[in-house]
């Protein structure tokens, strides 16, 4: 009996050989099918699809958007067209990237993934792993005439021409308050930074935390940095940070690290804000512990969604720096569906744009908004009874330009870790200048 | 007949060894020569995608980054918290658990709880009593007075460190309490008694009949905290992400930024091999001081 | 007199070891009843209003029964293989006088040494390659290679430390190396096999780099991936802690079981060596 271990053990090894070399065998006939599908259609609607099975990979993390994933997910997979959707949702942003990244680096991907847009995608469309949207979109013009003008601009790459998305959500930074204790105070939404200053003062003196900012969660100073900097001086300035017109030791910058450092000081942001998540500080914010935060308006509404709130929550512009750019801020598209073509059969590809399609359709995105009210890439009517909503795509409207974080337009990518850990170091208590040398010599590591 | 003996011995050996040696080729060594492979060059993570030949660049950039010998620094700790706290603190447990103490049942089972939890589950907990704001931590050094020594103990560089050391030690003691237990347990009473009939105290007991005899736990203990505390990833990263600031990145944790983050594969097999090397000698030495003992003992 | 001074520092020491170890575990209780804000302000009272919705999330959301099912099924195969497996590759390390023995002896150690993340990647393709992502078998495989090196390492110390007299007495009764390993050696290697056996099932049931990367199906996953489910950017710490809670019972409920085994067999050596 233990000799058929050992030897079935051995049978393994050579399966396992077997298999390596017939793998490769494989890679090299799907390259073949791509080439000969010059003239055929793109009319996905009217394609037949037989027992399709398309992996989805998501990152949804609220649970009013989770229970609508896999409600609609149920629903598309008692249609019985011949698809079969898998959804797999990781919640943790690490290990959503980890576990895309692994994928790519195998050629074994998800056949549907959301990325924020930005140049992390640029690696996998280089590769050639990422699907070229255009002749479907040019198939449907019905459906690509439905999206705002702007958002396609999230899926476009300089270097290679094509459509690698379909911007799914679109997002903007707004400061979000409390309106009860804004309205006990004698309070006004603050309008500029310095007005912040002062609302934060008298917070502070009224005994009441401005912020409780959750700095563990590194990206809550790297979006501040982002709205100082574009309501100051511009959303060019992104370009101009990755083309090196403008420094990370410039004096742009420095006003920004001085800014958030100036308030860290003053202690606006609340206490003990790196051992504080984000997710912590929005619950702070919906107890009432603390009087306002700033967040894209899909979070934060997720979560009242999610409360049971005992107060009026305001919402207002992100305080801006200077006059002539209080009509610019951080906000955009932040989740493109992608479909992967590595390694991917055309029929898996089809069904892949039938599936985004039909989860982007006006009777899908309604269902959404039913749940949590969203700014989607379409436009198309939608039936908000939400006040709070309508005040978000009030400010929405006024603004004029719009860009994600600063360092998603750069190449370097290290750069967004980079940036975020030394904002990190302004919490600790390290000078802007400090701040400022950390991001250099990461740079000059790099180089 | 002899040769026949030795034949059957080699057809045995391979029989035995075989399944091991699967595993461990498919799964380790072949991973392993790709990682020593990447360690020379430049590759971002894409299937298809060219990896570069960049010759010794990768391992320049790892040696010259002060992060990476902090997060060295940083394996230190848990070394000397691996030796200096944990390893007293086991055989005082084991002590216990073997001791002639009432309860001692109910104290062995709950001692060896913690490492039921996995790190995960550790992890999460400590994150919330560690917790500056309503963290029991704090609380109950506020409760006994101390409300002084009270600190954001995750957020705060070098003491983030050392407070994730700790709970590390307070996962495994139950653990290595068993390694030296059994050890304990091993040694002839006839010694003891032996012991006693020469006028020996409790110390010198401990000192001249108990120590000597516990050379092999010692020695899993030692080989099992090398080479856990070199490779720690789990508790540090669920507890600190390497953060803030960086200030708690350990070795592995690096490896992980770089490849996963900064999308440098290169490097981030770089690490990996200087760690793997630092490891074996590591190991190599602590293999050689307890087989030297081996010998003067024998002789 | 001296002795009762003992005697009683030692109680104290047990008890105060006790409650450090103990206290945690009983908050986590407390908290899987409590709603977010219960658990803030409060972490360490006994909870007012008994949040059994909680425990219904874990299940429903996190499917954690159907995980710690899977996570316990895992380990436990885990831990046949590296002891079996393990246990036979250490006899020929141990006993047989082979030049190459040593070289092989070499490669186990550097096993031990492998930091995970290095591996990764490799694996995955791995596991692409045999079309074998969701499949147990092969996590069973990466898991069991990963304990393997460090089980055959300290079978080989432990067996080197058993006298050969013994074998021999064995050989001349007539024993061959299967009888030799599996009805003399194995017994008397209770102790290191439970240390290896505890070691290996601990790991593998919180085991989370590789279930995460190498499984996609929801119903295959198992309790760390499972509780993931609820660390987000929203804060949900009463079903973490419930996830926590249930994937523990069925642990501690094996060790209330089989822990006289367990550490009488870690503890067992002397009594035969």
């Amino acid at each position: 009996m233990k000799k058929n271990k050992v030897i079935s053990c051995i049978l393994v090894l050579v399966l396992c050989m077997t298999m390596l070399f017939s793998g490769c065998g494989t890679k090299e006939e799907s390259n073949e099918k791509k080439e000969n599908s010059e003239t055929r259609s793109y009319d996905v609607e009217n394609m037949k699809f037989d027992n399709v099975k398309i992996h989805v990979m998501t990152r949804i993390t609220n649970e009013g958007s989770q229970k609508y994933f896999a409600d609609k997910i149920d629903e598309f997979n008692n249609l019985d067209n011949g698809i079969t959707v898998e959804l797999e949702n990781i919640t943790t942003e690490e290990d959503y990237l980890n576990k895309l990244r692994t994928g790519y680096s195998g050629g074994d991907t998800p056949n549907v993934f959301t990325e924020y847009g930005g140049t992390r995608v640029k690696d996998y469309i280089a590769a050639n792993g990422v699907l070229d949207w255009t002749p479907y979109l040019e198939a449907d013009k019905e459906y690509y005439d439905s999206f705002y003008d702007s958002v396609f601009e999230s899926a476009q790459y300089d270097e290679y021409e094509g459509i690698w998305g379909i911007p799914y959500m679109q997002y903007i930074i707004c400061l979000f308050y409390n309106e009860d204790i804004f309205n006990a105070n004698n309070i006004e939404p603050p309008k500029t930074w310095d007005e912040l200053q002062v609302v934060c003062e008298k917070l502070k003196a009224a005994g009441i935390k401005p912020f409780q900012v959750g700095e563990k969660s590194n990206f809550r100073f790297g979006h501040l940095s982002n709205c100082i900097l574009y309501n100051t001086y511009g959303v060019d300035a992104a370009d101009k940070l990755s083309d090196g017109s403008m420094k990370y030791d410039g004096k742009e910058m420095m006003d920004v690290y001085t800014k958030i450092s100036d308030m860290n000081k003053k202690g606006y942001f609340g206490d003990d804000i790196l051992s504080t998540d984000y997710a912590l500080e929005k619950s702070t914010f919906t107890s009432g512990g603390s009087a306002m935060i700033w967040g894209l308006n899909s979070d934060i509404m997720g979560t009242l969604a999610a409360s049971d709130v005992e107060f009026k929550v305001g919402v207002t512009a992100m305080p801006y720096g200077s006059e002539s750019f209080k009509s610019e801020t951080q906000g955009g598209v932040n989740n493109v569906w992608h479909v992967s073509t590595m390694n991917k059969s055309q029929e898996e590809i089809d069904a892949s744009v039938y599936w985004v399609k039909w989860m982007t359709s006006d009777q899908s995105l309604s269902d959404y908004t039913k749940v949590i009210p969203n700014i989607f890439g379409r436009e198309f009517d939608l039936d908000i009874d939400d006040p709070l909503m309508e005040e978000v795509l009030d400010i929405y409207g006024t603004m004029t330009k719009m860009k994600s974080d600063v360092q998603s337009y750069d190449d370097r990518t290290y750069l967004l870790d980079t940036v975020r850990n030394a904002l990190q170091g302004i919490a600790l208590g390290n000078s802007p200048e400090q701040c400022a040398d950390e991001i250099i010599t990461q740079i000059k590591s790099n180089e | 007949m002899n040769k026949k003996k030795k034949k059957r011995n080699i057809i045995v050996s391979i029989m035995f060894l075989t399944p091991a040696l699967i595993l461990l080729f498919c799964l380790i060594i072949y991973p392993v020569i790709n990682t020593v492979n990447l360690s020379f060059r430049s590759w971002n993570g894409v299937y298809g995608m060219p990896k570069v030949f960049v010759g010794l660049k990768n391992f320049r950039d790892v040696v010259t980054n002060a992060n990476f010998w902090k997060s060295l620094l940083h394996s230190m700790y848990f070394l000397m918290g691996g030796f200096f706290i944990l390893m007293p603190l086991s055989f005082v447990l084991a002590l216990i658990v073997t001791s002639k103490l009432k309860w001692k049942k109910l104290f062995k089972t709950a001692y060896f709880m913690p490492i039921m939890l996995s790190s995960t589950a550790v992890a999460l907990i400590w994150v919330y009593m560690l917790n500056p704001q309503y963290g029991a931590i704090n609380k109950i050094l506020e409760i006994i007075g101390c409300g002084s020594l009270a600190k954001d103990w995750l957020a705060t560089p070098n003491v983030n460190v050392w407070s994730v050391v700790l709970v590390n030690e307070w996962m495994y003691a139950g653990y290595n309490m068993l390694i030296f237990a059994a050890g304990l347990v091993s040694i002839p009473s006839d010694l003891y008694e032996a012991a006693v009939i020469d006028g020996c105290t409790s110390w010198k007991k401990l000192r001249y009949v108990t120590l000597p005899l516990m050379k092999n736990s010692f020695k899993i203990f030692s080989i099992l905290c090398v080479t856990g505390c070199i490779k720690t990833f789990d508790l540090i990263w669920a507890m600190t992400k390497g953060g803030p600031n960086r200030s708690s990145e350990m070795p592995a944790t690096l490896i992980y930024n770089e490849a996963f983050s900064f999308r440098q594969f290169g490097r981030s097999s770089a690490i990996g091999v200087i760690l793997l090397i630092i490891g074996l000698l590591l190991s190599v030495l602590m293999n050689y001081i307890f087989r030297d003992k081996d010998k003067v003992v024998k002789q | 007199m001296k002795k009762k001074i003992v005697k009683f520092l030692s109680y104290i020491f047990a008890f105060s070891a006790l409650i450090i170890t103990i206290f945690p575990l009983i908050i986590t209780i407390f908290c899987s009843f409590k709603d977010n804000e219960g658990i803030t302000l409060s972490m360490f009272s006994f909870p007012k209003v008994f949040h059994f919705e909680n425990y219904v999330a874990a299940i429903e959301r996190a499917g954690i029964l159907r995980a710690v099912f899977n996570s316990i099924l895992l380990a436990v195969l885990t831990t046949i293989v590296v002891e079996v497996v393990g246990m036979m590759a250490a006899y020929i390390l141990a006993r047989k006088d082979f030049k190459i023995l040593s070289v092989i002896k070499v490669l186990f150690l550097f096993g031990v040494m492998v930091p995970i993340h290095c591996t990764i990647i490799p694996i995955n393709n791995l596991a692409t390659a045999l079309n074998a992502k969701n499949q147990y078998y092969f996590l069973l495989f990466v898991y069991s290679a990963f304990q393997l090196a460090q089980a055959v390492f300290l079978f080989t110390g432990y067996l080197q430390g058993v006298s050969r007299d013994l074998d021999e007495a064995a050989i001349i009764d007539g024993a061959n190396d299967w009888i030799l390993l599996f009805k003399i050696l194995i017994p008397i290697s209770k102790p290191i096999m439970s240390t290896v056996a505890v070691l290996s099932f601990v790991y593998c049931y919180g085991e989370l780099m590789f279930s995460m990367t190498l499984l996609t199906d929801v119903k295959k996953f198992t309790v760390s991936r499972s509780m993931l489910t609820f660390s987000g950017e929203e804060l949900q710490l009463g079903p973490i802690f419930a996830c926590i809670v249930i994937a523990v019972i069925p642990i501690i409920t094996f060790y209330l079981i089989l822990h006289e085994k367990v550490q009488d067999g870690m503890m067992q050596g002397a009594l035969k060596g």
